[in-house]
């Protein structure tokens, strides 16, 4: 009896949300539907292949993909939505999967200074680089970083990218990191786009640390990680394993600390020049 | 998980990355702004790795987030072919996310996170038209966005 009840309780349930939540949307006549795979990843030589279906139909149901293939095929249902699209081409959103999009201000004065013939490097040991972003971030609130990067998120977002991955860093002080990545955390909540958010503490050792650097990697370690991970403010770690940035040893004991806390390791590794940090990730 | 710009590699980095379970990550714009060399990628892919694409969006190095530019410019500096380009910024960028389950092609199932192009003879048009906004529509969670969304304005 009581069995029979609950049954009927879930039925009712369905129906409802059927009702309630079904959006079947149907687009026709797209000239050419690209990137058709149910591959993971792509590897070496599997890259030159992009499957494509020409004029094609594509179904969409609660946000997803449903069915699609050739014109001929369109299967007759009752669509709530229809669009048609002579003309346009169809491919996946970009994924982005390495930004720095959380920050406070820019940098213009110093590309002005580069064109003039100071490079990224000397720019840095001048104090300007990370070590100005983070400046600027650590005097801008929490509410206007959001809404400064929020802008930065619509903007890529009109430009097609449909998942992102986003990185702390440009804090260097555990209040500061921590701003960062509810941020990102309030950008994930906020906006129709896949976002993983990415631990960067290790981005640049701060001024009042560049005599005591193993210092700076205590606090990382022992203060910063363990309430990132208490709040769930990270998918991932990551560290600048660079000359003048962070050695490879000192990265591989960042990102063992990071494995500690269940987050996964990303790796900023030869944009300069090659230390060995490729063997950190290995 | 990833091991991203590699703009200056040794042989024995690829040797290394043919024996871990890392993406490579490439960050053309980043070259391109700081005039510094581009990622290998023909040399990444023809050792039988994955390559994923991704812009580096940041104040310093890269104040730029259009992937549209980053593909451009992959296939403009770095060899890559339209196709290559085309999936290094979509699955293999998923893939470097965790998110190529539910991201990055066009599959069953997928999230209908969708590009719609202004009419092009075909998808080579768009690294090739470099610069130019080949975009008409963009479809996330399957609703398409209103243009210029402001939300974040201050």
């Amino acid at each position: 009896m009581n069995s029979k009840l609950v049954t009927l309780v879930h039925i009712s349930n369905f129906v409802l949300s059927t009702i309630v939540y079904t959006m079947t949307h149907l687009i026709t006549n797209i000239k050419e539907l690209i990137g058709i795979t149910s591959k993971p990843i792509l590897i070496g030589d599997e890259m030159k292949e992009l499957p494509t279906i020409k004029n094609a139909f594509l179904v969409i149901d609660d946000g997803l993909i449903a069915d699609f293939g050739t014109m001929d095929d369109v299967p007759s249902n009752d669509y709530n939505q229809i669009t048609d699209v002579p003309g346009a081409s169809v491919l996946p959103a970009w994924c982005d999967s390495h930004t720095h999009i959380v920050y406070a201000g820019n940098r213009e004065q110093e590309f002005v200074d580069r064109i003039n013939g100071l490079s990224y490097e000397e720019i840095a040991n001048r104090g300007g680089g990370i070590l100005n972003s983070a400046k600027k971030l650590q005097e801008t609130t929490e509410d206007d970083l959001y809404h400064q990067s929020a802008r930065r998120l619509e903007e890529v977002m009109q430009l097609g990218t449909g998942a992102i991955e986003i990185k702390s860093g440009y804090g260097l002080t555990t209040e500061a990191e921590l701003k960062m990545l509810r941020v990102i955390k309030r950008l994930k909540e906020n906006y129709p786009v896949a976002i993983k958010a990415t631990f960067l503490g290790a981005h640049a050792i701060p001024l009042n640390f560049v005599k005591k650097r193993s210092k700076y990697i205590d606090l990382l370690i022992e203060e910063m990680l363990p309430q990132i991970a208490e709040e769930k403010l990270a998918d991932y770690i990551d560290v600048f394993c660079e000359t003048g940035y962070f050695s490879v040893a000192e990265t591989i004991k960042i990102m063992q600390a990071g494995k500690d806390y269940g987050l996964k390791s990303k790796i900023h590794v030869n944009q300069f020049t090659a230390i060995g940090g490729i063997r950190a990730a290995d | 998980m990833s091991v991203d710009h590699l703009e200056v590699l040794l042989p024995e980095d690829i040797e290394i990355l043919k024996k871990g379970a890392t993406i490579p990550v490439a960050l053309p714009s980043c070259s391109y702004f700081l005039s510094i060399p581009y990622t290998p990628a023909r040399e990444l892919i023809n050792a039988q790795l994955p390559l994923a694409l991704a812009t580096d969006y940041n104040p310093g190095s890269t104040p730029s987030g259009n992937m549209n530019f980053v593909v451009a410019t992959a296939c403009i500096k770095m060899k890559m072919t339209p196709e290559e380009a085309i999936n290094a910024a979509t699955i293999n960028g998923a893939a470097a996310m965790e998110l190529s389950q539910t991201h990055g092609s066009i599959a069953k199932g997928k999230v209908a996170n969708l590009i719609f192009t202004k009419p092009i003879p075909s998808y080579g048009f768009l690294p090739y038209s470099f610069g130019s906004n080949q975009i008409d529509k963009v479809m996330l969670q399957g609703k398409f966005l209103r243009k210029q969304e402001t939300k974040g304005s201050t």
